[in-house]
């Protein structure tokens, strides 16, 4: 796969703490690539750097190997969809879609041939004539990303598009988005602060806190192999303990629970949650630790029961 | 009697003190000037009120000052005022922070005072005249007692007003409109006639109407700063009631001042009520 967005050096700084410092990224052509991290963490500042809505301090943006980090945003090849308000209130689908492509002077005829074809990758043909109040959310959102996706540009950005859905909806849309790229052959870049959607969607994940990219790689690479305590704790569960004076971390399913009278460790509570049952153990200083365990296994236990705890795979961190 | 007939009065009562105070001073009085226009000093029925202002040159020349001066006053604030606004919704520099918090002291002083210290300004032997002395320099600006002089004073209450309605207006379009047009490729001029422009231009002309209906009526400012021929309706009203004590005269011209504003009034409601399509179900 070839290089689509190289970021070098890239500093934007808002003041003294606030802002990026010495970005450098990648991200390859039909990749989805997610900057996951809580808010402040500088994602949305290199997501509008890209897009062109922040005139950035120093370093280089290279889109499809042309600098455009000196371009505003209606010259830059990027399409960019936003949290909310994306569509324009008071025209319906239909010109919200064709406002781009009136100032490419496209013709009517082909205009209304890729606004067709664009709606029906997202499964709203048939809803032109509507206004955006009349949509649900969702479906504003899957009419956001047709109307930047009818403009083919060269790479869509994604400033956390389904945080204002409610949680169901904004299940399916990441399948959506996930069908939609594949389809299209898309190259994405997708902010969001949520680490279960950023496991969901990403191809990699660019991990980042306070302005710094904390680790980049595959969801499972990160997943398996936080490399600092950061990551560690921002994605996914993770208990930190400590043994004969060495800490370390165990993901919650890396712990076994073994039935022993007089066991270290005393059961304080088990809930199920739906295909499995999380523990959560307490040993007699009154720490806790977080157990996932399958539906089966949790039968043979019960609050109070006393255990011990096999840890199945255990990390270390330096910091 | 169950419990919700028994109250069933109050809500009455609670709208009767306002009502009342309507009726005493809004109605009544627009009923008997209505009255009085059509009657003669003895108070038999007659025309002739009114034909006075139809025929007379004076009170014709007086009614075109009035509408051009009301006009220019309308145009010049909104233009003034809807770029204010724009600045202030868009630059989110320290400037803009600050005029943001100072555009609407103008509000907050009394007229008159405001209406003399612009005039020691503008007037021939005034500030701009005695600080260009300073420099050999003799220029009288000839702004006072002039329509132009009676132009600036309002400007300087009316663009304050305006500008806090198209704020409020303006700030119901979301960054992210003209963000996502720009990205589709859009001119900031573009992005002002399609997405600005048809979010906002109910309340531009709500500001415009309520700026033009002030013009017809007003009276401190022209009596003031105005030339005395021809003068602004509000004077002439003045002169009707205090120089020629000629009530039916003066009820007549009134009815005519009334009529006028009614057209602005319409206006206003029809652009109020009008609902796009896009609003509906908001």
């Amino acid at each position: 796969m070839s290089e689509k967005l190289v970021i070098k050096g890239l500093t934007k700084k808002f003041s003294k703490t606030d802002g990026v410092e010495n970005i450098n990224l990648t991200v390859k052509e039909r990749e989805l690539l997610t900057l996951l991290g809580p808010s402040g963490c500088g994602k949305t500042t290199i997501l509008r750097a890209i897009g062109g809505f922040h005139k950035i301090d120093s370093g280089k943006i290279l889109l499809d190997g042309k600098e455009i980090q000196n371009l505003p945003p209606e010259k830059r090849p990027t399409g960019m969809v936003f949290q909310s308000y994306n569509l324009w209130p008071h025209m319906t689908v239909y010109e919200n879609m064709a406002f781009g492509l009136q100032i490419r002077k496209h013709s009517k005829a082909q205009m209304k041939e890729e606004i067709n074809e664009m709606l029906k990758l997202v499964r709203m043909d048939g809803s032109e004539k509507k206004y955006p109040g009349q949509l649900s959310g969702g479906q504003q959102q899957r009419i956001a990303i047709a109307r930047a996706l009818v403009l083919k540009p060269s790479l869509l950005l994604l400033d956390e598009p389904f945080s204002a859905l409610d949680a169901k909806i904004r299940g399916q849309m990441r399948e959506e988005l996930k069908r939609i790229q594949r389809e299209a052959g898309l190259t994405v870049i997708f902010v969001t602060h949520d680490q279960e959607e950023a496991m969901a969607i990403s191809d990699t994940i660019a991990v980042m806190r306070r302005g710094y990219m904390e680790q980049i790689g595959k969801p499972e690479e990160i997943y398996d192999n936080p490399k600092t305590r950061f990551v560690a704790e921002f994605i996914g569960e993770m208990n930190f303990l400590e043994e004969g004076g060495t800490s370390f971390a165990v993901r919650p399913e890396d712990i076994t629970l073994i039935k022993q009278e007089n066991g270290p460790y005393r059961i304080l509570q088990m809930m199920s949650l739906g295909h499995y049952t999380q523990a959560i153990v307490v040993d007699n200083k009154g720490n806790e630790v977080k157990v996932f365990m399958e539906k089966d296994e949790a039968r043979l236990f019960a609050a109070d029961d006393c255990v011990a705890c096999r840890f199945d795979r255990k990390q270390v961190f330096a910091a | 009697m169950n419990e919700e007939k028994k109250h069933l009065w109050i809500p009455y009562l609670m709208v009767l003190p306002a009502f009342a105070v309507m009726m005493l001073v809004v109605v009544l009085p627009i009923l008997n000037t209505v009255m009085q226009s059509f009657q003669t000093e003895g108070g038999s029925f007659t025309l002739e009120n009114y034909q006075y202002f139809f025929t007379s040159q004076e009170a014709f020349n007086s009614l075109v000052f009035t509408v051009i001066e009301a006009v220019s006053t309308m145009l010049l604030a909104i233009l003034f005022s809807f770029l204010l606004a724009l600045y202030l919704r868009f630059s989110k520099s320290r400037i803009s922070r600050v005029i943001g918090r100072l555009y609407l002291l103008p509000r907050f002083i009394p007229g008159i005072v405001a209406v003399y210290a612009v005039m020691n300004i503008i007037k021939d032997a005034g500030f701009i005249n005695r600080f260009l002395q300073l420099f050999g320099i003799v220029y009288k600006p000839g702004l006072l007692y002039d329509m132009k002089g009676i132009i600036l004073c309002n400007l300087w209450f009316n663009i304050p007003f305006s500008a806090m309605l198209l704020s409020a207006a303006l700030s119901s379009v979301a960054d992210s409109y003209v963000e996502s047009a720009r990205d589709a490729g859009c001119s900031w001029w573009k992005i002002l006639r399609q997405i600005i422009w048809p979010l906002v231009y109910k309340d531009v002309i709500v500001a415009a109407t309520f700026i033009l209906m002030g013009q017809i009526g007003a009276f401190t400012i022209p009596y003031l700063t105005g030339p005395n021929n021809p003068k602004m309706l509000g004077i002439l009203l003045y002169q009707q009631v205090n120089t020629y004590l000629n009530y039916q005269r003066a009820a007549a011209l009134s009815v005519l001042m009334f009529i006028i504003c009614l057209g602005g009034a319409i206006v206003y409601i029809k652009s109020n009520m009008k609902e796009e399509v896009w609003e509906k179900g908001k």
